[in-house]
C-alpha cells in the first residue's frame, strides 16, 4: 500500500521531458569545420543551399567568427550531421511518446 | 598526444572524486575516444586513467553544500585548475570537472576547432525550475558569468590562464570589486574575469546542470533523477552537483559500456 502511495505523488512532466530532449538535441547538431563551430539546424543548411555553385566563402560561425569555407564541403558535411542527430531525436521522441506516468520512467 | 581530457581530483573526507573521475574517465574514452589524464595533489596509485600527473597541494577552503534535507561541509580542494595549462600532456585539452558526466559526443567539436580558449558561459537546470537563472552574470551584475566545470584550450590560450592566475592572486581585490564572497576560491568567477578581458567567444550551446537537492540513480537506460516529488530520464551530458555520486561513484557503474546514445 505504501508502494502504491508512493508511486502515487511521484510526477512526471512530459512537457519537460519534450524540452530537455529538443534542448540536448539541438545542442549536439554542432559540427567543427574548417576551424570553426556551426549550428546544422534546417536554417543553416537552406543559407548553405545558396552557395552550392561557388567556389569559396566568407560565413559567420555560430560564435559569430567570420570563416572561408568551401560550401559544397560544409553543406555535405552539415547535413550528415542534422540527419544524424534527427533521427537520434525521433527515436527518443517515439520514446518519450510511450512514456505516460512516473513508472513507465 | 595531440588531443586528451583531464579531470581534477583531489579526496576530501568522504568524497571520492578520484573514484568519481575514473569513472568518468571511462565515459570519456567510450563516448570521445580520447585518452583522460588525471591531474591530482593526491599520492598514491590511481588505476583507471592513460596519464597521471601529481600536483603541488594548493591551499583549500570549506564548502557546504545541500545534500537531501540536510547539507554536508567538506574541503574544498579545487584551487588547481589555473595551472592546468602548465601540466596538461595534451596539445588541446579538455578539462573537466569530475561531476560533469560524459555521456554523449556533445564535446567532440570543441577539440576540433581552433579557438585557442573556450569555456561554458551558459547552463540550464534540466529540472525546468530555473534553479541557475540568478547566475547569469557575476553577484554585482557587471559582468558574464562563466562556468569553468568544462573547458577547452591548446598551448596558445596562456594569456587566458594568467588573468585567472592574476584573479587567484588578489582574490580578495576582487572579490570587493565583483561582490562575491572572498572563501572560498570559485574558478569559475577567476574565469568570469578572464573571459571578460580577453573576450572569449561564447559556446553555441549551454550546460546541462542538475541542481543538488536532486537524486541521482543509474541503470542501463541512463540517469533517472528525482527532484521535489518529479521523477525524469535523462541520457546526455550532465553536471551533477549532487554529492552523493562523489560519496558513493558505484553508482554510475551502470552507465560504463552503455552504447552511445543521445
Amino acid at each position: 500500500m505504501n508502494e502504491i502511495r508512493e508511486q502515487a505523488r511521484v510526477a512526471y512532466d512530459r512537457t519537460l521531458a519534450q524540452k530537455n530532449l529538443a534542448q540536448r538535441m539541438a545542442a549536439r547538431m554542432i559540427l567543427a569545420h574548417a576551424g570553426g563551430l556551426w549550428r546544422c539546424d534546417q536554417e543553416f543548411l537552406a543559407v548553405l543551399s545558396c552557395y552550392l555553385h561557388d567556389d569559396e566563402i566568407v560565413l559567420l560561425d555560430s560564435q559569430g567568427i567570420p570563416r572561408k569555407v568551401q560550401p559544397l564541403e560544409l553543406f555535405k558535411a552539415a547535413k550528415a550531421r542534422n540527419q544524424e542527430m534527427l533521427n537520434e531525436w525521433l527515436v527518443a521522441y517515439a520514446e518519450l511518446a510511450r512514456t505516460r506516468t512516473a513508472k513507465d520512467v | 598526444m595531440y588531443k586528451g581530457a583531464c579531470i581534477i581530483a583531489n579526496n576530501t573526507g568522504d568524497l571520492d572524486y578520484i573514484g568519481l573521475a575514473a569513472i568518468n574517465a571511462q565515459l570519456i574514452r567510450q563516448h570521445l575516444d580520447i585518452p583522460v589524464c588525471l591531474l591530482t595533489a593526491d599520492p598514491g596509485d590511481h588505476p583507471g586513467f592513460d596519464h597521471v600527473v601529481l600536483l603541488e597541494e594548493r591551499p583549500s577552503s570549506k564548502r557546504s553544500m545541500i545534500k537531501g534535507d540536510t547539507h554536508i561541509t567538506y574541503v574544498w580542494k579545487n584551487d588547481h585548475r589555473i595551472d592546468a595549462i602548465d601540466h596538461s600532456p595534451y596539445a588541446r585539452t579538455l578539462l573537466l570537472d569530475a561531476d560533469y558526466l560524459v555521456l554523449s559526443d556533445l564535446l567532440l567539436p570543441l577539440l576540433d576547432c581552433d579557438q585557442p580558449f573556450m569555456i561554458v558561459d551558459s547552463v540550464h537546470d534540466i529540472t525546468g525550475r530555473h534553479a541557475f537563472a540568478g547566475m547569469k552574470r557575476v553577484p554585482d551584475g557587471s559582468i558574464d558569468q562563466r562556468w569553468a566545470t568544462v573547458m577547452c584550450f591548446d598551448k596558445r590560450a596562456g594569456s587566458i590562464f594568467d588573468a585567472a592566475a592574476m584573479v587567484r592572486r588578489d582574490y580578495g581585490y576582487y572579490a570587493a570589486m565583483f561582490d562575491w564572497p572572498v572563501k572560498p576560491f570559485r574558478n569559475d568567477f577567476a574565469f568570469s574575469v578572464a573571459a571578460h578581458l580577453l573576450a572569449v567567444p561564447k559556446l553555441p550551446f549551454s550546460m546541462p546542470q542538475l541542481p543538488p537537492d536532486c537524486t541521482v540513480q543509474a541503470d542501463n537506460n541512463g540517469l533517472k533523477i528525482s527532484h521535489a516529488g518529479n521523477v525524469l530520464r535523462w541520457k546526455g551530458d550532465l553536471h551533477v552537483l549532487n554529492k552523493d555520486i562523489a560519496l558513493d561513484p558505484s553508482i554510475l557503474e551502470p552507465l560504463v559500456g552503455q552504447a552511445t546514445h543521445s
